[in-house]
C-alpha cells in the first residue's frame, strides 16, 4: 500500500518541506517563499502547511515524517572539532552548539507541536544528510540505475559522497569527511571576495568568466591536494571555519595578498581572477571525480545533488566531456532538496516500496513545479479586493501572443503562471522575462528591476526543440543546471582582455554585444540554458513559441521574479509588490494582465529595500 | 496567509469558488475546500434533488462553516457520514450575521429543493445583525473595515441596507460617531477580551463578574432582539414546517459561566409566534461533564473542536431522525 511521507529540512539554511504519496512527488517548497525571509532556516511551518494543503490530507494520514539529517552525528562532529581545535575553537563551538542542543535535538517536539502528530508510526524518522541528497538525485531521475555524487559544504561528517542507485536501492560507497570540503573551499573564497556564504557562491560563478585563473596553481599548491580519483584534502591551516567565526584566516589572506573585499565595495580584477581560479579548481576536481566514478562503478548514468551541484558551469563541463552517457541533477540540489530526498529515502529504503520510473522516459520531478498555484478565481478575488486595474484574456493563444508582442517591443514582463518552482531557479512559473536580442536588457534588468550587480548574467529559456540552434547543446536542460556555449555563428567579435586592460568598469563590458542574443550571452560566450518542453510547461512554451513567430527567435531572457535579496515571489500579492517596486512594465497573473501605466500609486513601506539583505 | 474570501455584492463576501487551502491554527491547521458557488462544502449544489436522499440545508456563521476543523470533521459532514440517506448542504459563512445568512438563503437556496432547513444561530449573532461594518485582516496583517449588509425595521417591515456594499474598505475617519459604533470588532470590549484570552483569565473573569455576555436577550422589547426576531420570522415564513432554528450556545453557557435563561426564553417565544421548531442543544450538552464540555472548544479559539462538532452532530442526528419519522407518520 502506498505511503504518505512528509520530509523536512531545517535549522541550517533554506528550510523546506516535501510530501510524497505512493512514490509520487506531490509538493515541495522552501520556507523562504512563504516567510519572505531569504534562505530562512527556521522550522518550515508554512511549507509543511502548504504540503498538507496540496496533498489535501490530515497530518494523521501521514505514514511517516522524516528529518533530512541526523542531528546526533552533527553533534558528534561539533564536539570532536572542538576537541581538536581546543580553546581556539571556542567561538565556533559556542555558535554551533545552540543550533544543535537548542533546536535540532528537539525537532520531534517542533513537529508534534506544529501539526499535532508524528504520523502513523508515532516517531520522527531521521535520514542522513548525504543520503537525503543522494535520494533526491536518484529517485526522481529517469534512470533505473546510476552513479551518484553528492557534494556540499558539510552534512553531519560528510562533505562529498559517491554511491550507486539501483532500482529502489541506494548504496553509499565512499565519502570525504569534514574538515576537507570542496564546498567549504568554494564558500571560503566566496566570503573572501565579499559575497555571502551559502548564497553568494552563485555570484562568484557568474563573476568567474570576467577573470583569468591566475591563482589556479596557488590554490592547488597551498589549499587543496587533489588526488587522481578526485578525492582531496584541504590544508586546514588556511581556513578559519574550524576555530573561528570566519571562513578564512590571516594566513589565507596573506596568500592572496590582502584582506577580504568589503561587500559593498567595487569588484576589482583581483576578485575576478580569484573567482576564475576557484571555478577552474572546482571543475578540475569534479572532472577527476566524475571520471573515477564512471570507471569505478561502470554506470552509464550520473546523478548529482548537494549545493555544489548547482554549479552549472562545472555540470556543463562534465556533460561536454561525455564522461557519462546521461546526467540528471536535482534542481533543488541544496539543503532544501534534502526534504524531498529524505521523504523518498524513507519510502524506498525504510518502507521498501516498489520504484516505478516515469513511463514517458522523462524524470519524475514534474518540471520542479511543485509549489503553490493560484486559480483565476483567487487572482481575480485579489485584484478586485484591491481594485487593481487589469485586463483578463481567457483565450490562451491571444494572451500568449500579447505577451510575446510586448517582449518583442522591449517590454519587461513579470510572469506568474502555474505552480511555483521548487529549488533556487525560476523556470517560467515565477519569472521576469525579456527580449534577449536587446542589448540593454541585461543592464536594465539588473539595475532597474533586480537592483543587483550589473555583471550578473541572465539565463535563456529556449524551446527544447530549438536549443541546438542557439547553443552548443543537444540535450535538454529543463532546470537551468547546465551551461553551454552560444553557437559559434551567433557570436560577435569581443575581446574581454581589451576591456579589462582599460579599466574594470563592468557596465561597459556588459553593454557590449557579444552575440545576436546579447542579453543572455555571458562574457565568455556561455549561457546558463533552460530548455522548455511543452510537456513540462505548456504556457511558458507557448509564449516563447509566439515570440519566435514574431521575431524568429525561439529564446527569451528568464530571471527569477524577485528583487535583490528577496525570495522569489510566491503569491499574487508578492508578485504585485515586486511589480510595483521595480521597472517591470507588465505583470501577468495567469489570465490577468496588468500594465504598470494603469496602476494606482502604490503606497509602499519606505524602507522595503532594507527588508532584503544583499547576498 | 492566502486569501480565501472574495467580495460578494449581496452578502458582502464569500469563499473564493473552488478554493482549497489549509489554514494554520492553534491545533495545527485545517483543510478548507469551497464549492463552485463559494461555500465550504465538498460538493457543488444542485437546485433539484434528483435522489431519494433527505436534503438538509444548513445556515450559520463560522461555527457552521467549521473554522478550526477540516470540512470532513464538521457536524454537517458527520451527519452525512453516519447516515447514507442524508445530503447536507453547508451554507455557513464565517463572521456573518443572521442577516447575511438570510440573504444567502434568498440568493442561493430559496429555489433549491430541500426537506429541512436548519438555521444555526450562534447567540452572538444578535450583535452582528445590528452592525453596519465589519473588520477584516488582510494578507499583510492589516485591519481593514468593510461595509456589511444589514436590515433595519421600518413600519414593521425589514428594509435592506448597504447592498451592494462598497468593494473598497471604508475610511473610519469619515464616519460620524453614531456610525462608528456600528463597527463590529467581534464583540464588546475587544481589548479586554484579547487580554483575558491571552492570559487564560477569561473563565475566571466571567465567573467572578457573573458575566452577561448578551444583555440584548434580557428583554423582549430590546431593539436588537426585535431585529433578530423579524429576520428569523421573515425567513421562517418561507416554510415554517420545514425550517428549524437552533440557538447555538456560546461557551459561556455550555461551561456554566453565564445564565442562558434569557436567550432561551426569547427563542422559545419566537418558536411559538412563528410556529416553528426551536431545537435547543444545551440540555443535551449539559448531560456531559464540565470537563467534557470544555473540550468542545480549543484552548484559545472558541470555535468547536472536532469533538464539539461530533457531539453537536449526535444531537442533531436524533432530532433529524425524529423529524423524518414525524414526516412519515404524517
Amino acid at each position: 500500500m502506498g505511503k504518505n511521507i512528509l520530509g523536512i529540512s531545517a535549522f541550517y539554511h533554506d528550510s523546506a518541506a516535501a510530501i510524497i504519496s505512493n512514490g509520487e512527488i506531490i509538493a515541495a517548497a522552501q520556507e523562504e517563499r512563504f516567510s519572505r525571509k531569504k534562505h530562512d532556516p527556521r522550522f518550515p511551518i508554512n511549507a509543511i502547511n502548504y504540503c498538507l494543503q496540496e496533498a489535501f490530507i490530515e497530518p494523521g494520514e501521514l505514514d511517516a515524517i522524516v528529518f533530512y539529517d541526523n542531528p546526533l552525528r552533527s553533534f558528534d562532529r561539533i564536539i570532536k572539532n572542538f576537541i581538536m581545535t581546543g580553546e581556539n575553537g571556542l567561538a565556533q563551538f559556542e555558535k554551533a552548539i545552540p543550533s544543535i542542543l537548542g533546536v535540532k535535538l528537539w525537532i520531534q517536539d517542533y513537529v508534534k507541536n506544529s501539526i499535532g502528530t508524528l504520523g502513523k508510526i508515532d516517531k520522527l524518522l531521521y535520514s542522513e544528510h548525504h543520503l537525503s541528497h543522494a535520494a533526491s538525485a536518484f529517485y526522481p531521475s529517469p534512470f533505473d540505475n546510476a552513479a551518484i555524487i553528492t557534494i556540499d559544504g558539510v552534512g553531519e561528517w560528510s562533505t562529498s559522497t559517491i554511491g550507486i542507485g539501483n532500482g529502489n536501492k541506494i548504496e553509499m560507497l565512499k565519502e570525504i569527511n569534514y574538515p576537507h570540503s570542496l564546498g567549504l573551499l568554494y564558500s571560503a573564497i566566496t566570503y573572501y571576495c565579499g559575497f555571502k556564504v551559502n548564497s553568494g557562491e552563485y555570484k562568484l560563478m557568474g563573476l568567474a568568466p570576467y577573470g583569468k585563473p591566475e591563482y589556479f596553481d596557488l590554490i592547488l599548491d597551498n589549499l587543496i591536494d587533489v588526488k587522481d580519483d578526485g578525492s582531496y584534502m584541504l590544508n586546514t591551516e588556511y581556513f578559519g571555519y574550524l576555530d573561528s567565526l570566519k571562513m578564512t584566516n590571516d594566513k589565507f589572506n596573506s596568500l592572496f595578498g590582502g584582506n577580504p573585499r568589503d561587500p559593498e565595495s567595487r569588484i576589482t580584477y583581483r576578485e575576478m581572477n580569484i573567482a576564475a581560479s576557484i571555478q577552474k579548481v572546482l571543475e578540475y576536481v569534479m572532472l577527476k571525480m566524475a571520471k573515477y566514478v564512471r570507471k569505478d562503478t561502470g554506470m552509464e548514468n550520473l546523478v548529482l545533488a548537494g549545493g555544489v551541484a548547482l554549479n552549472c558551469v562545472s555540470n556543463g563541463l562534465i556533460l561536454k566531456e561525455k564522461i557519462f552517457d546521461n546526467i540528471w541533477i536535482q534542481p533543488a540540489a541544496g539543503d532544501a532538496g534534502g526534504a524531498l530526498g529524505s521523504a523518498l529515502a524513507i519510502n524506498y529504503l525504510y518502507f521498501s516500496q516498489e520504484r516505478k520510473l516515469n513511463p514517458t522516459g522523462r524524470d519524475s520531478q514534474k518540471g520542479s513545479y511543485l509549489g503553490p498555484a493560484f486559480s483565476n478565481n483567487e487572482i481575480q478575488a485579489f485584484l478586485d479586493r484591491n481594485d487593481y486595474p487589469y485586463e483578463r484574456i481567457e483565450n490562451g493563444d491571444t494572451r500568449f501572443t500579447k505577451i510575446a508582442e510586448a517582449l518583442s517591443e522591449g517590454k519587461i514582463v513579470g510572469y506568474f503562471g502555474g505552480r511555483m518552482e521548487f529549488g533556487p531557479r525560476a523556470l517560467g512559473a515565477r519569472s521576469i522575462i525579456g527580449d534577449p536580442r536587446n542589448i540593454e536588457t541585461q543592464s536594465k534588468m539588473n539595475l532597474k528591476i533586480k537592483y543587483r550587480e550589473s555583471f550578473r548574467p541572465f539565463a535563456p529559456s529556449a524551446l527544447a526543440e530549438d536549443v541546438s540552434k542557439y547553443f552548443e547543446m543537444d540535450v535538454e536542460s529543463p532546470y537551468m543546471l547546465l551551461v553551454a556555449p552560444v553557437k559559434e555563428e551567433r557570436r560577435l567579435p569581443f575581446d574581454l582582455g581589451n576591456f579589462l586592460d582599460n579599466d574594470d568598469d563592468m557596465i561597459r563590458i556588459v553593454n557590449k554585444a557579444r552575440s545576436d542574443i546579447p542579453a543572455i550571452t555571458h562574457v565568455d560566450y556561455s549561457a546558463r540554458v533552460q530548455t522548455v518542453n511543452i510537456l513540462d510547461k505548456p504556457d511558458y512554451h507557448n509564449i516563447i513559441k509566439k515570440f519566435k513567430e514574431i521575431t524568429g527567435y525561439g529564446v527569451i531572457v528568464n530571471t527569477s521574479f524577485n528583487v535583490r535579496g528577496e525570495p522569489i515571489v510566491c503569491t499574487p500579492l508578492d508578485a504585485y509588490k515586486c511589480f510595483m517596486r521595480s521597472d517591470i512594465d507588465i505583470l501577468v497573473l495567469e489570465e490577468y494582465i496588468l500594465h504598470k501605466t494603469n496602476q494606482p500609486n502604490y503606497k509602499d513601506k519606505e524602507n522595503w529595500k532594507e527588508e532584503y539583505e544583499l547576498d | 496567509m492566502a486569501q480565501i474570501f472574495e467580495y460578494h455584492p449581496v452578502f458582502g463576501y464569500r469563499f473564493i469558488p473552488g478554493v482549497k487551502a489549509r489554514v494554520l491554527h492553534e491545533d495545527g491547521g485545517y483543510l478548507v475546500k469551497a464549492n463552485n458557488v463559494g461555500f465550504r462544502c465538498n460538493r457543488d449544489f444542485n437546485t433539484k434533488n434528483g435522489t431519494d436522499k433527505f436534503r438538509i440545508l444548513v445556515f450559520g456563521d463560522s461555527f457552521t462553516a467549521g473554522d478550526g476543523v477540516s470540512n470532513s470533521f464538521r457536524f454537517t459532514d458527520l451527519l452525512e457520514k453516519y447516515n447514507d440517506n442524508l445530503e447536507v448542504y453547508n451554507f455557513g459563512l464565517p463572521g456573518s450575521g443572521t442577516d447575511q445568512q438570510y440573504l444567502i438563503f434568498k440568493e442561493y437556496a430559496a429555489n433549491t429543493s430541500y426537506d429541512l432547513i436548519i438555521i444555526n444561530v450562534l447567540v452572538e449573532n444578535i450583535r452582528r445583525i445590528v452592525s453596519h461594518y465589519r473588520n477584516f485582516i488582510d494578507g499583510e496583517g492589516n485591519m481593514k473595515i468593510f461595509m456589511k449588509p444589514y436590515f433595519a425595521i421600518d413600519n414593521g417591515g425589514l428594509i435592506l441596507k448597504n447592498v451592494p456594499p462598497d468593494k473598497e474598505p471604508i475610511d473610519i475617519s469619515k464616519l460620524d460617531s453614531e456610525e462608528r459604533r456600528k463597527i463590529d470588532f467581534g464583540g464588546r470590549f475587544p481589548q479586554l477580551r484579547n487580554f483575558l484570552i491571552k492570559n487564560n483569565y477569561e473563565s475566571i473573569f466571567h465567573k467572578l463578574t457573573r458575566w452577561k455576555p448578551y444583555p440584548e436577550y434580557d428583554k423582549e422589547n430590546n431593539d436588537s432582539w426585535q431585529l433578530m426576531k423579524s429576520i428569523l420570522k421573515d425567513w421562517v415564513s418561507f416554510n415554517n414546517k420545514k425550517i428549524v432554528i437552533v440557538p447555538f450556545p456560546h461557551y459561556y453557557y455550555t461551561e456554566g459561566l453565564s445564565d442562558p435563561v434569557n436567550y432561551l426564553k426569547r427563542f422559545s417565544e419566537l418558536g411559538k409566534e412563528s410556529n416553528c421548531d426551536i431545537w435547543n442543544p444545551l440540555p443535551y450538552f449539559n448531560e456531559l461533564s464540565l470537563q467534557e464540555r470544555r473540550k468542545f472548544r480549543f484552548e484559545k479559539d472558541v470555535h468547536p473542536t472536532k469533538y464539539g462538532h461530533e457531539v453537536f452532530s449526535n444531537y442533531l442526528r436524533d432530532k433529524i431522525n425524529s423529524f423524518m419519522n414525524n414526516i412519515k407518520l404524517n
